[in-house]
């Protein structure tokens, strides 16, 4: 994440290149709002409120609310595929473990 | 002679290959019950990060629910509550079942036992299966019904299941006994019906445990599988080597020990609450005493009032203390993560600790720690 923002940065002061700083300039926006979602995220989980995330943004915990909430809610569902795709082949291991067991009981 | 001596010879070789034979076989069931039991913690783990996620979900709408409009709420979202219940569940039973799981690949058989005891007063209970589920429900005074559904892979394995309620002493005693069979050949599902205020002890070798009603102490135990206990009074003393523990409506007393799985505790928790996961999260709501609440991963959350030598800590989640009027505490908090409070008298130091006394102090001391997750004290 940091280093797409750097990448993205770097390009955007390319002034050589005007047409190619601002795609970069557009990427860096969208690298920044990633990122924004990630520190709400963190900022959530350590005990935080909307209302002082809204105020960390300068904005209302309404706006702080609707900009990042989606995003948030997405990341957590990612986490939870990942995690339950693991606990799906664990569980399969698992039945194969007991049979195998019960088997030879 | 010569005939009898090679006899002897080939009885020996024989009897040192059944000795080898034997010997990889013990090797070969130790290393699947190894491998089982690294699986179990693997699984314990997920189940608790999952629990996580869904507490994550639940967090990110709990202070702005006035602006969760219509279309938001008519996504093909799951409720988060309803999801982190039916995680809970899910563990419990995932092991609870594990007897049953086995034995479903292969067509069995089954029966029903029942005896029925007239009793006295309200006796001490004790209820002790070699396998299998247990539910005790409350029932009419004086009558103690046992329902004793028996499984078996085999007709011969059933029969080697005896099913017994013997009353002495102002004790009854439900036992269910493998009399002949292997292991994980048969198990029994139990269902006890017992006078309202009936002191209940309860011990399964594997499967889940249920307390409906019974108003009075509960001492459970179970080598595998959930345990679930709802209006008890005095003391609840729940264990299971691997699963989830819930107790709600109860008044008194909770010791909750689990070896993977989530803990919920809720009611009017006095003077004392002891829960301890090694992974998965812990409610406690209704606190009024001391509580001890650790988990080795997964988050926390306490509400009540808190007083005496309090212990709230994880090694890995976030920590939400809500505490209740009367909480007059001395409290030394600590967090990798962020830390917040709004409680009069605590104050909140580089962002990781907390410290401060609430009420004036006196009543006691809480200790709060927490690794790779916020920290949160607010009132209650």
């Amino acid at each position: 994440m940091t280093k797409r923002l750097h990448d993205a940065w770097a390009r955007t002061l390319d002034v050589d290149d005007p047409l190619a700083a601002l795609r970069a300039a557009r990427e860096l926006k969208e690298a920044l709002a990633d990122h924004e979602v990630a520190l709400a995220r963190a900022a959530l989980a350590a005990g935080e409120t909307w209302e002082s995330i809204g105020a960390a943004l300068g904005v209302s915990r309404q706006a702080a609310w609707e900009r990042l909430r989606r995003g948030i809610a997405e990341a957590i569902e990612v986490d939870r595929k990942r995690v339950e795709s693991e606990r799906e082949r664990l569980q399969e291991k698992r039945r194969t473990t007991w049979k195998s067991a019960a088997k030879k009981a | 002679m010569e005939e009898r001596g090679e006899e002897g010879v080939s009885s020996a070789e024989d009897l040192a290959q059944r000795a080898r034979a034997l010997a990889e076989r013990a090797d070969e069931l130790s290393r699947q019950a190894a491998e089982g039991a690294a699986i179990e913690e693997e699984l314990s783990r997920l189940e608790a990060e999952l629990a996580a996620l869904d507490e994550e979900r639940a967090r990110l709408d709990a202070d702005v629910e006035d602006l969760v409009s219509e279309p938001e709420e008519a996504e093909s979202f799951r409720s988060p509550e309803s999801e982190f219940t039916v995680r809970l569940t899910s563990l419990g039973d995932r092991i609870a079942d594990l007897v049953g799981s086995v034995l479903s690949s292969v067509s069995g058989a089954h029966d029903v036992v029942e005896h029925t005891l007239q009793v006295g007063g309200s006796p001490v209970v004790e209820i002790d299966s070699f396998a299998g589920s247990v539910s005790v429900v409350a029932g009419e005074p004086g009558v103690v019904h046992v329902h004793a559904e028996r499984h078996a892979i085999s007709e011969s394995d059933l029969e080697g299941i005896a099913v017994t309620a013997v009353e002495k002493d102002g004790r009854v005693r439900v036992t269910t006994t493998k009399t002949v069979g292997r292991p994980l050949r048969s198990w029994v599902r139990l269902t006890v019906t017992l006078p309202p205020g009936t002191d209940t002890r309860i011990d399964t070798k594997g499967g889940s445990i249920n307390v409906d009603g019974t108003e009075a102490p509960v001492r459970a135990r179970t080598a595998g599988g959930s345990i679930r206990v709802i209006r008890s009074r005095g003391n609840a003393d729940v264990q299971t080597a691997g699963g989830s523990i819930r107790v709600e409506d109860h008044e008194g007393i909770v010791v909750a020990r689990t070896a993977g799985g989530s803990i919920r505790l809720e009611g009017s928790l006095t003077p004392e609450v002891d829960a301890e996961t090694v992974g998965g999260s812990i409610v406690v709501n209704g606190l009024d005493g001391r509580v001890k609440a650790v988990t080795k991963g997964g988050s926390i959350r306490a509400s009540g009032r808190i007083v005496g030598e309090s212990e709230i800590s994880t090694a890995g989640g976030s920590i939400v203390v809500m505490l209740h009027r009367g909480s007059r505490i001395t409290v030394d908090g600590s967090t990798t993560g962020g830390a917040a409070t709004d409680v009069d008298g605590l104050v909140v130091r580089e962002r990781r600790r907390i410290e401060g006394t609430v009420e004036g102090g006196g009543e006691g001391h809480l200790v709060v720690r927490t690794v790779g997750g916020g920290l949160r004290i607010s009132r209650g």
